[in-house]
Order: structure tokens, then C-alpha cells, then sequence
């Protein structure tokens, strides 16, 4: 390739799509014997302890008034809009005008590791943060006044639909962010962030803002991780403290819910097979073909995984087959995020960094705005102990949140001498994905 | 929780800078393009022997392909390592986190030293074809 080096960043293949540094393998046999039992163990007291129901989607005690007044005050919600709007119109500025490398542009950091990796812990302690400040409805309410159209659009998005639209995104997302070529080139991102909001404010525009609810793949994925918030908000509106995982028992299914959560946690475990040393050596990391069909092979099997086990519970249980697999699709959701903590934590810490250093001076003119130009990451944040805790717990916990939030669902919604027994399937993939996850994830 | 969220604010940007870059005696470059690391001086690509504790890790580029021992090399926290890398074609190193750069002169081989002081997995990578060299694993 006859380009000159300085004006097009090489074609890199870097996990999570930046970087160039990975976490070190683990102990890996022991990791998964101990995670694997860990969650069989689960099950077995489940069985023994939890006899039914406990887990109330609606319950949950009522915030006091101030904490109350403060969360919903509307003036918290307009500086939150004008400083995420601020940040992203920065960033896709920065992309274009910055430095042309990833080496002193902040926009692949701000995307792929700040926004991308930084919305998860944001939406899991904070709740549903980027419904309410996102830039797309911000830019979508613009256009309408502009057209004189109404918010609430034009035609009616079918119920069907579901979170299909937000599967697709955060699938083309992960394919961006795992495979394609040259994805950290700063003119790319900056491109394909104003490709992505064109077209959901489009779609908008005819669909109404109800759009972005879930077919905004960040939007619903925020929202998807907030379920798991101890701060949540009741049937009637009111915000209340309540047990995280009550957020993921509603007995009526989404559809497209249960693909989304096998989009994340599939693409996770083929990030974590990448870095193994077994698919270094055999295969070519720079290959678009290997990694795209490796990266839909992953989600596949997750898929496929979850919608045997469900098949067995509907034949063990006399559970209608076609619905059971949207009713337990968000009991997922822990162990997505459970990889996600474990894949990325860091990456979040460690190359997160990079964005605030590269903030210092976004357009590359020697300015020094947070005295931090010129600094390099410290990777003294997040050693290789304290990492490795990290990861192997948030692998466990997460399956053991999933199996507790699956079996409670599984209570309230068939019949009680036959719920134990459609449970088994669930147990069984639980503990092979905790094995597989804990390989993929945490082997050399 | 409006303290703890700004308190964690404050954390996270307190911490989130980085450190001032090492000095240019430093044992690692900064995050700015560091100082070329290749040794004008011609190297042999075989390391004289006898130097204990260093860690010598030697690939060969030809035609686009990398040749090395070993795709991994894994050293402990602290080592030292010199890399030598032989190319047919003009090309640039890049030794990620460590952010260490040498150019490579066609068939000439170029050398760089480093202390191991960060633990993790790192990526070697010629940047012109974009392949990789090989991965340190430190710790």
C-alpha cells in the first residue's frame, strides 16, 4: 500500500479496537473448576432455599423527597443534555480538524473506550442516563420544529419490532469494533458517528422519538444495563431503592431482547478468543473474512445455546416453546454485563485514560488545557492482581445473578412441582457459558 | 448521592490523566512520538552472548511474512529485552504501551533495548502492512 505512513493509520489488530495491550492469561483451569461449581453450588441452594417468588418487578422502597426531587429536577436534565451534546459535537469536531492518528486524536478513545465501555458502569449505578441526555433526541426535536412535523412521527413502529433495530446496531457496532479494518482512523470514526445519528434521527423523524427507545442500539443498551440499577422507578412513576435484579423479572417478553443480550455476551467471548494464543497462531488477526465469521460464530452458539436450554425447560415444563425464550431473555442481561465488567474493566481504566490526556490538547496545537499533554498512561491504576480478581469475579457473578433472576422468574410464571425441573436446562448452560466464558476470556 | 457522585467525578478526572510523561532517560518513551529507538549502529542480529539477563527476541520480515521463535515471548516484570528486527522492505516497528518506534532499513537489522516495568500483554506491530511481529508478555 503506497501511502505514506503519517496520513493513514496502519491497519491495526488491537482488542477492543485500541490500544495494543492486553491483560495477562490466568490460571486458567482453576479459574473455570471454581467458577463452573461456583454456580452449580448456586443452583443447588436455590433449589433448597428459594422455594418461591421473591423478586417484586414493581417493588422496592420509595426515595426520600430530596434525593427524589433532586434525580427528576428538570434543570439536572438540561445540564445533562447540553454537556452530552457538548461532548459528542467535540469529539466529532476533534475527529475531523484533530491529528490524523489514534496516537494523538481523542475520538476512537472517546468512542470506543470513554462512551462505549464508560456507559455501562454509568448506566448500571445511574439508571437509564442516556435516554435522558441523548444528543440524537436533542437533534431529532430540532428537526421536527424545523419541518413542523409531529415528535410522535408519522407511522406507528409495530410492536414486533422490538429491540431487533438495537440487535442490529450493536452487532454492526461489534463488527466495527472487533474486525474492521482501520477502525481507530479518527476521520472513520467521525464519519460513522455522523452516519449513525442521520440516520436514526431519520428514522425518528417518520417512526416518532419512540424510535430511539429501541432502535438507538446506545439507548437501549443503556437502558437494557439500568434495569439492573438499585435506583428504579415504580409502575406509577416513583422513584424507588429496590433490589437490582428485580428489574429483570417482567413476565411478558420483548422481542428482540433475548438476541441483544447474545449479541453482547457472543461478541465479548470472541474478543476474549482472539487474544488467545491458539487463535493467533492459526489464524490471520488482520482477516475480515476469519473475524467476521468467527465473531457471528460466537454470537451464534450463544444463541443457539440459549434457545436449546429453553426448548428442554418448555418440554420439561409444558411451557409453550415459541414463548419462553423472550421471558427469560433479560435474566441475560447479568451475564452480559458480567463480561463486559470483566473484558473491559482495564481497558476502562487504563486506555480510558487516553481520552483526558489527548482532552489536554484535542486539536493538536501545543495547547496544555488540563496540564496533562504529553503524559502517558499510568498503568500502575489497575495491576495484574487486582485485575484478575475483577475478572473472574464479575464472570461468576454475573451467571450466578442470572441463574438467581432465571429461577426466580421461572417460580412465578410455571407451574411449582414442574419449575424445578425445567430449571435443570437453565442450570446446565450456565455452567458450561461460565466455563466458556471464563476460557475464552481468561486463557492465553 | 449528589456528594458521592461528584466525589466520584473528581475521582475519575483526578485519575484519569495519566502521568507526566518519563523523563528523556526514561526507561520507556512517552506517550508523544517517542525518540526513535533504532541503534544507528549495524547489528548483527545474533546478540553477543555471555550478557545475562536480557532477553533477546529476533524476527525476520521477508516478503511480508514474519518469522520468529516464538509468536509470545514471555518475560518477567523488570527484564530487560532487546529486539532486533530484520526487514526486506523499508518499514516501522511499533512495540505498543511501551511505545517504542524503530525504523527499518531494507535488509538492515535494528535494534532496541527496554526494561519490562509494565505488566500485561503488548502488541509488536510493523505499521506499513500492518502485520504483526510478535507479542511481549511481561509478568
Amino acid at each position: 500500500m503506497p501511502v505514506p505512513a503519517q496520513q493513514v493509520p496502519a491497519q491495526q489488530v488491537l482488542a477492543h479496537g485500541l490500544g495494543g495491550r492486553t491483560d495477562l492469561p490466568l490460571d486458567a483451569v482453576a479459574a473455570i473448576a471454581g467458577g463452573g461449581a461456583a454456580v452449580a453450588a448456586t443452583f443447588l441452594v436455590l433449589t433448597v432455599a428459594w422455594k418461591r417468588p421473591r423478586l417484586r418487578a414493581d417493588g422496592g422502597r420509595p426515595l426520600p423527597g430530596g434525593p427524589a426531587r433532586f434525580l427528576d429536577a428538570p434543570a439536572l436534565t438540561a445540564a445533562g443534555r447540553v454537556a452530552a451534546f457538548a461532548a459528542t459535537a467535540l469529539v466529532v469536531a476533534v475527529a475531523f480538524a484533530g491529528p490524523p492518528t489514534d496516537r494523538r486524536n481523542l475520538a476512537p478513545w472517546a468512542l470506543f473506550v470513554t462512551f462505549w465501555v464508560g456507559l455501562v458502569p454509568v448506566s448500571v449505578l445511574f439508571g437509564p442516563v442516556w435516554r435522558r441526555v441523548n444528543p440524537l433526541r436533542a437533534l431529532h426535536a430540532g428537526l421536527c420544529r424545523l419541518t413542523r412535523t409531529d415528535p410522535g412521527g408519522r407511522r406507528r413502529l409495530p410492536e414486533r419490532i422490538g429491540y431487533w433495530p438495537a440487535a442490529a446496531w450493536l452487532t454492526g457496532f461489534v463488527w466495527l469494533e472487533l474486525v474492521a479494518p482501520h477502525r481507530s482512523d479518527p476521520r472513520l470514526v467521525g464519519a460513522l458517528i455522523i452516519g449513525y445519528a442521520a440516520v436514526n434521527v431519520a428514522l425518528a423523524w417518520w417512526f416518532g422519538r419512540g424510535w430511539f427507545t429501541r432502535g438507538d442500539g446506545f439507548e437501549a443498551y443503556s437502558s437494557l444495563l439500568a434495569r439492573m440499577c438499585p435506583v428504579g422507578r415504580r409502575g406509577d412513576g416513583t422513584l424507588v431503592l429496590r433490589t437490582p435484579l428485580a428489574g429483570l423479572v417482567r413476565v411478558t417478553g420483548e422481542a428482540g431482547l433475548a438476541a441483544t443480550a447474545c449479541v453482547l455476551i457472543g461478541s465479548t467471548g470472541f474478543d476474549g478468543i482472539t487474544r488467545t494464543t491458539y487463535w493467533r497462531d492459526n489464524v490471520d488477526p488482520s482477516s475480515i473474512v476469519w473475524g467476521t465469521l468467527g465473531l457471528a460464530a460466537a454470537i451464534g452458539a450463544v444463541a443457539a445455546l440459549y434457545w436449546t436450554a429453553m426448548r428442554a425447560c418448555a418440554a420439561l415444563t409444558g411451557g409453550d416453546p415459541a414463548e419462553l425464550p423472550g421471558r427469560f431473555a433479560a435474566t441475560l442481561l447479568p451475564i452480559a454485563l458480567g463480561y463486559t465488567v470483566a473484558h473491559y474493566f482495564s481497558f476502562f481504566v487504563l486506555e480510558g485514560q487516553m481520552t483526558f490526556i489527548l482532552a489536554s490538547d484535542p486539536f493538536g496545537t501545543g495547547l496544555n488545557l488540563l496540564g496533562s499533554t504529553g503524559n502517558q498512561v499510568d498503568y500502575g491504576l489497575a495491576g495484574p492482581t487486582l485485575t484478575a480478581q475483577v475478572q473472574v469475579n464479575a464472570i461468576v457473578l454475573g451467571h450466578i445473578c442470572g441463574t438467581i433472576a432465571a429461577h426466580d422468574l421461572a417460580l412465578r410464571t410455571q407451574p411449582p412441582e414442574r419449575a424445578l425441573r425445567g430449571q435443570l436446562p437453565v442450570a446446565a448452560v450456565m455452567v458450561v457459558l461460565t466455563c466458556a466464558g471464563l476460557f475464552a476470556l481468561l486463557s492465553g | 448521592m449528589l456528594v458521592t457522585a461528584v466525589a466520584l467525578g473528581t475521582l475519575a478526572s483526578a485519575a484519569a490523566c495519566g502521568k507526566p510523561a518519563d523523563g528523556p532517560g526514561g526507561a520507556s518513551g512517552g506517550a508523544t512520538p517517542a525518540p526513535a529507538g533504532s541503534s544507528g549502529a549495524p547489528a548483527t542480529g545474533t546478540a553477543p552472548a555471555g550478557q545475562t539477563g536480557v532477553t533477546n527476541v529476533e524476527a525476520t520480515v521477508t516478503k511480508g511474512k514474519v518469522r520468529t521463535a516464538s509468536g509470545r515471548v514471555k518475560v518477567r516484570l523488570g527484564a530487560r529485552v532487546r529486539i532486533t528486527v530484520t526487514s526486506d522492505t523499508a518499514e516501522e516497528f511499533h512495540l505498543h504501551g511501551y511505545d517504542r518506534e524503530m525504523t527499518l532499513a531494507p535488509g538492515k537489522a535494528a535494534t532496541l533495548e527496554l526494561v519490562a516495568d509494565k505488566p500485561g500483554v503488548f502488541e509488536a506491530e510493523l505499521h506499513h502492512s500492518g502485520a504483526r511481529v510478535f507479542e511481549l508478555q511481561v509478568g
